[in-house]
């Protein structure tokens, strides 16, 4: 048997060994046969031709008008692009360490070494000038180089706000060797360790750093998403050029760049709810509930790693089988998928109830709530803005606007086509078209703070639907081959104009998703602001609590000082969520000035230790808040809290100023005359 | 399984376990276990999917997912995660595996054409890609240098407080006052001494003799500027 070393191009004869269960995907109506014709305007072919075996009559038809496999012409591209993506690389690494040095990194060279990676790529991969087996690999290659960028601008530590809450779970398997620790600072991820428990076995198996052992479990996701949006794009289109288009687009979404590259438990789950379907879609040999088991195994992990891709993958299952029957194709053993998958995902919420019941509800009613707010025009929010008042610059606004143009003009002509051909779709297809057409959350979801952090999390699952429908739209295939000879909503297919969009959307996308400039990278120290605000001195604070203040203690501080004390101080940091303590009661303690009911609403809530970072009072916090939804002033702040709220310890009887580096004071508050504390 | 390729692939599975328990250096020890990982990932999915791309997709899944299954299970297990029981547990995986598929010959072949022709702009773009690294980390030593000045309480005691000082990347001439309004207290103050930390770091730490009870501030003063740059405040007694 040949290994997967192999230098022959033995993609197409593998294909049709691995995606005979394509035909659960593939199964368009006999209809669909009489409307097939080879488009003149598109000479090209599909690997998928090889696979007369599927028996699909549709599949043969649709294939004669796929996109081409003229390959061997110009392959020599290849080599040139692998060394601008390396440019790219070093490019973003140049910008972190610039940022380093001067303090503020230049968005433009950013954006520019960015594309440096994207655009030639896309440009390669809808090429004609590659083999099929060579564009999956090239578009892996794209994906796992645009994460490699965040790596080189920050190569040692994880310094955003969800990377540091996970990276506490991570800790807490490691000191305790066992799963479920609570975490304080986000109850939730205690209770979906998937990512976590990946991780710690790369850590134990191969002696790398946790870091390192996290970055390792994200290359791997990485890897699983691309090449499972990939396959199963191919099995539904029946075309690998469709396949990567897809995953071009898909690198387009708010958060490829941003949230879904970081440490953080969504950034597993998601692919992994790919790789779930393409499990299922693949030849089985067994028959039965056995043929399930590993699509199974996968829906298991998924529910021990995250709660809404979880809940997600079990909507989009049973959705799948709601449409098997409403076109009576029918999927084998897709019922029995979904009930398993309903049962375990049932059953590991249902665990977790405790945490996921108040964390779901936080986010219902902060969204209510701002929508309601700008239902009666109270809205606060400013477009490209942050709360400290740093805007982008006019560029990148310009290409978020026109990239969600874009996506919409492509999007809307899409949809309608599939929405009238409907009955050429199947039930997959039309899963994604419902995916597709829930994009319009994504721009609107922006009219508001907190719908606008929904909607963006939303993003990795509506373009997964998206980026099928728009890439089968582009190559006019299935429900779209009509449309090939329309003159109306028809644009020229040249692949310039494809890639030139697919960088407008790619910038702008990520502009959408990344928010402010300086979100993307290291810099000048800034107010409240995740990665901005994890600096040496707020390092030193928190390892000098690690080996100084004892395990566990309860501590109130400010948003980024409280993930830092947590993940190097060893502490229990206050919160809402995980403590029960009243927000906007016990955030005076750092943002109101001095009363005399500081001491008591420190006894209330039994702070043992307070952690006071003297810059709050010299800016608005960049991310909105300085500690946490619901704090002292919340939303209605137009000014920095005065510098004495941060000092008013220093003469309280009882109080102990026990560290100072000169921006950072951490006071002992134990001595406080409390009532009733002993 | 000709018994050359069992061999191999027994030593490939037992050698990152005994590298990583007699703690040899990760440079070592992971190369070592991603190459026995995917080793073992990759002949549990051969029978599904004979094509390179599948085969990498399949097995890197499988690997994800079952390890966060095992992790699950080990955490039922009184010992839980630990280095021991993830290397016994991949150990019985990678075993199983091997006994599984052990009718699956292993047939290598290289594409040495392909690989020639691309081979100097892959060698590059690695360079390049190693240089990008590289300047990474040079930038994190650049943060890592800023200079910091910390002044932390150790511990305290009826006659005598600790405390520390922890410097990066400054030099000076400091010296440490300790005043309280209790009754009685003298006034302390320290003899002078310099702090040259270097970009690893420095600490220093200094006894205070305290004479009486009560809250004492403790000031860490530069003999240069001669202005308090850092001060605490500790209730003694």
């Amino acid at each position: 048997m040949r290994a997967w070393i192999s230098g022959d191009d033995d993609e197409p004869a593998a294909e049709g060994q691995a995606e005979r269960g394509i035909a659960q995907l593939i199964d368009l109506s006999k209809q669909q046969q009489s409307l097939a014709r080879p488009a003149s305007s598109i000479p090209e072919t599909s690997e998928s031709s090889g696979l007369p075996e599927l028996g699909d009559a549709s599949r043969d038809a649709t294939s004669r008008e796929l996109p081409a496999v003229r390959p061997r012409v110009r392959a020599a591209w290849a080599g040139p692009v692998v060394l601008v993506v390396a440019l790219g690389i070093l490019g973003q690494a140049w910008v972190g360490y610039q940022g380093r040095i001067t303090g503020s990194p230049s968005s433009l060279l950013w954006y520019g070494t960015l594309c440096l990676i994207f655009t030639p790529c896309a440009a390669l991969i809808m090429s004609s000038w590659l083999t099929d087996r060579a564009r999956v690999w090239f578009t892996l290659f794209m994906s796992l180089a645009l994460l490699a960028t965040r790596f080189v601008l920050y190569p040692d530590q994880f310094v955003y706000h969800d990377e540091l809450i996970n990276y506490r779970v991570l800790l807490s398997i490691e000191q305790t060797k066992h799963l479920f620790t609570p975490n304080s600072l986000l109850p939730v991820t205690a209770d979906y360790p998937g990512m976590e428990i990946a991780t710690s076995a790369v850590h134990q198996l191969t002696g790398l750093s946790l870091h390192s052992s996290g970055m390792a479990v994200l290359f791997a996701v990485r890897l699983i998403m691309t090449l499972s949006l990939v396959r199963i794009t191919q099995r539904i289109s029946g075309s690998v050029t469709v396949g990567c288009l897809a995953a071009l687009i898909y690198a387009t979404n708010p958060q490829y760049i941003y949230f879904n590259s970081q440490y953080s438990y969504q950034s597993v789950a998601l692919p992994l709810c790919f790789f779930c379907v393409y499990v299922f879609t693949m030849e089985r040999k067994t028959q039965g509930l056995l043929a399930v088991l590993p699509s199974a195994a996968v829906i298991l992990a998924v529910a021990a790693s995250h709660h809404l891709s979880s809940l997600a993958l079990i909507v989009v299952l049973w959705v799948w089988y709601l449409f098997t029957r409403i076109t009576r194709r029918p999927v084998d053993q897709l019922l029995a998928l979904a009930i398993i998958g309903l049962v375990i995902i049932t059953a590991w919420t249902f665990m977790a109830r405790a945490v996921i019941v108040p964390y779901i509800s936080e986010i219902v009613r902060s969204s209510i709530t701002s929508i309601i707010e700008l239902l009666h025009g109270d809205s606060s929010h400013v477009f490209f803005t942050d709360s400290a008042g740093d805007r982008n610059p006019l560029w990148e606004v310009a290409l978020s606007v026109i990239s969600v143009l874009l996506i919409v003009a492509t999007l809307v002509p899409a949809l309608w086509h599939a929405f009238v051909r409907r009955r050429l779709l199947s039930a997959a297809a039309i899963v994604s078209l419902i995916m597709a057409a829930a994009y319009p959350i994504i721009p609107i979801g922006h009219l508001t703070d907190a719908t606008a952090e929904v909607s963006d999390r939303s993003s990795g699952f509506i373009y997964a639907g998206l980026a099928y429908l728009v890439a089968a739209w582009w190559f006019r295939i299935g429900p779209f081959r009509r449309h090939a000879r329309a003159s109306r909503f028809t644009v020229p297919r040249h692949t310039w104009l494809l890639v030139v969009a697919l960088t407008i959307s790619f910038v702008g996308g990520t502009v959408i998703g990344s928010g402010p400039s300086w979100l993307f990278g290291p810099g000048r120290y800034l107010v409240s602001a995740d990665n901005r605000s994890v600096d040496p001195l707020a390092l030193q604070a928190a390892r000098w609590e690690g080996q100084n203040l004892p395990p566990d203690s309860r501590v109130f501080t400010d948003r980024v000082n409280g993930l830092l004390a947590a993940v190097y101080g060893n502490q229990h940091v206050l919160t809402a969520l995980g403590d029960g303590i009243d927000e906007g009661t016990v955030s005076t303690l750092l943002l109101r000035q001095p009363t005399p009911a500081d001491v008591s609403v420190a006894c209330r809530a039994d702070v043992q230790f307070l952690i006071a970072d003297q810059r709050l009072a010299t800016s608005l916090p960049h991310v909105g808040l300085y500690i946490d939804v619901g704090e002292y002033q919340y939303r209605m702040r137009t000014a920095p809290p005065p510098p004495s709220a941060l000092t008013k310890f220093d003469n309280v009887p009882g109080a102990e100023r026990i560290f100072d580096n000169g921006a950072i004071r951490i006071y002992d508050l134990r001595g406080l005359s409390c009532a009733g504390r002993s | 399984m000709r018994w050359q390729e069992l061999a191999l692939r027994l030593v490939l599975i037992v050698s990152p376990f005994g590298a990583v328990a007699s703690g040899l250096p990760a440079w070592i020890t992971a190369p070592l276990s991603f190459l026995s990982i995917a080793a073992t990932a990759e002949l549990a999915v051969r029978p599904y999917a004979r094509s390179a791309v599948d085969r990498t997709l399949l097995g890197c899944g499988t690997v994800v997912t079952t390890l966060i299954l095992i992790g699950i299970i080990l955490n039922l297990t009184p010992w839980g995660l630990t280095l021991a029981t993830w290397n016994v547990a991949w150990l019985i995986v990678s075993i199983g595996v091997l006994i599984w598929r052990r009718k699956l010959a292993t047939h290598v072949d290289l594409p040495a054409t392909g690989l020639r022709a691309s081979a100097v702009w892959v060698i590059v773009a690695v360079l390049i890609i190693v240089a990008a690294g590289m300047l990474a980390l040079a930038g994190v030593r650049h943060t890592a240098r800023q200079p910091l000045l910390a002044f932390a309480l150790v511990s305290k005691g009826s006659n005598s407080v600790v405390v520390e000082i922890e410097a990066t990347s400054t030099t000076g001439r400091y010296y440490i006052t300790a005043t309280s309004n209790a009754v009685g207290a003298h006034r302390y103050l320290s003899a002078l001494f310099t702090v040259r930390a270097g970009e690893n770091g420095e600490s220093v730490r200094q006894h205070v003799p305290i004479n009486t009870a009560g809250i004492w501030t403790i000031n860490l003063e530069s003999a240069d500027s001669s202005s308090v740059v850092r001060w605490l405040r500790v209730d003694v007694g």
